[in-house]
């Protein structure tokens, strides 16, 4: 099988893009109809990565779907799965970069920017202090002043801004949240040209 | 006066409350009643060591990595304060920096920390460095090593650049690049991959890294007497 049409296509995508291809889906043609989600704090866990997203590539080229993986260059293998002809991974550096494009990434990098993204905000107080294992506010502070200058909200239109929980960040990391409003349009582009790799590879 | 292994364990549950100022008065201690030099090898090896066994079963966290960080470039610090001083920083220097468009500078930071308590003088040019910046700055400086982090594969392949000015600017043997970073844990075929000389598993195991490749360029150099 493995053709390009949409069904034939499964898009493995972190979490983190959830909302976002939901609103897509709504608005857009997207190339595929099935979406398969894993949770985006593998992110801080590489094996655990490698040992959920890995065998799920494997699993569906071995059913006959061609993959388009939504992910960063978050696993240092993640790019070897583009030697396979039936997967694609969008290219981008990072989520981040995924939405912001390259240019606008690259400059607020090296403004140290800590970015936040709409999946983690609800769930900020995991994010740190489990996840990170910020949970000693002392040290919280320290780290993110010491590598950070600011922390951005990536707001990419659908998720509603929660005002409280940006407080609750700037009082927990001592570091200003600004908002930073974004449309899709970078994230579409690198999902569209993905797609039409894969078209080529097969 | 507790014995070594106890300071060792107070250190261990400091970092794991993430308790940095309790580490350094323990640290502190020791000190007063130890040659100032003595705290790498008999503090700071050992408590990294024990460290570096949690991180590898996947124990630790990153407050706790920052905490052990932290409490190493303190302890370095004061050891520098020291009567030792003279002693300090009588190799090098090594060029460090994360790799273009790299930004993690937690683990480079570590290893800053432990090449200076090791008597190894650091040029640490911070993140997202070129290729020329470490090049002309190794020439600069005299250096024999250049080091560079990198914690993804993407920022890890900048690090060809840095094999490729060093290769035409005819210093392949004189001037050693050093790789480390998260990925290359993971894959450890990036080393030659990207053209680097060596690594090391663990921040504590860069400065005997540095001393090998710093002998072997400078061996080199000593043939070809041309730099």
């Amino acid at each position: 099988m493995n053709s390009t049409q949409e069904d034939n296509v499964i898009c493995l995508a972190c979490s983190v893009f959830k909302d976002d291809l939901i609103q897509l889906q709504k608005t857009e043609k997207l190339p595929f109809n099935k979406i398969d989600y894993f949770d985006s704090m593998l992110h801080m866990y590489p094996e655990r990565l490698e040992s959920e997203v890995f065998p799920r590539v494997f699993k569906a080229v071995t059913d006959g779907l061609n993959v388009l993986l939504l992910y960063g260059d978050c696993h240092p293998l993640m790019n070897e799965f583009e030697l396979n002809k039936h997967v694609v991974r969008v290219a981008g550096v990072n989520c981040y970069q995924l939405i912001l494009g390259m240019k606008r990434y690259k400059t607020m990098q090296r403004e140290d920017t800590f970015f936040l993204l709409p999946e983690w905000v609800n769930r900020w107080q995991e994010v740190f202090r489990v996840h990170l294992g910020l949970d000693n506010q002392h040290i919280a502070r320290e780290f993110m002043q010491d590598f950070f200058k600011q922390i951005v909200y990536i707001h990419t239109g659908k998720a509603i801004i929660a005002d409280n929980y940006f407080k609750e960040i700037e009082a927990f990391t001592g570091l200003p949240v600004k908002v930073l409003d974004v449309g899709l349009n970078h994230l579409k582009r690198a999902i569209i040209e993905s797609f039409n790799r894969l078209k080529q590879k097969i | 006066m507790k014995n070594i292994r106890e300071i060792i364990e107070l250190l261990g549950d400091t970092i794991k409350h993430g308790d940095k100022q309790s580490g350094r008065h323990v640290i502190e201690f020791w000190m007063k009643e130890h040659p100032y030099e003595d705290v790498v090898v008999k503090v700071l090896e050992p408590f990294l060591m024990n460290i570096g066994v949690t991180w590898r079963q996947g124990l630790l966290s990153l407050a706790q990595i920052y905490t052990a960080t932290k409490l190493v470039e303190e302890t370095v610090e004061l050891m520098s304060s020291g009567v030792e001083k003279k002693t300090l920083c009588i190799k090098g220097p090594i060029v460090i920096g994360n790799a273009e468009e790299d930004f993690h500078s937690l683990g480079r930071k570590l290893v800053v920390a432990f090449l200076k308590a090791n008597n190894w003088a650091v040029r640490d040019l911070g993140n997202d460095v070129l290729a020329e910046d470490f090049v002309d700055t190794a020439i600069e400086s005299g250096s024999r090593v250049i080091a560079v982090s990198a914690m993804m594969y993407t920022t890890a392949i900048n690090i060809q650049k840095i094999r490729d000015m060093i290769h035409r600017r005819g210093l392949t043997g004189q001037l050693k690049l050093a790789v480390g970073g998260a990925v290359f844990r993971l894959r450890p075929q990036l080393v030659g991959e990207v053209g680097g000389d060596g690594t090391a598993q663990t921040a504590m195991a860069t400065p005997a890294l540095m001393e090998t490749l710093w002998n072997q360029a400078e061996t080199k150099r000593g043939v070809n007497n041309d730099w």
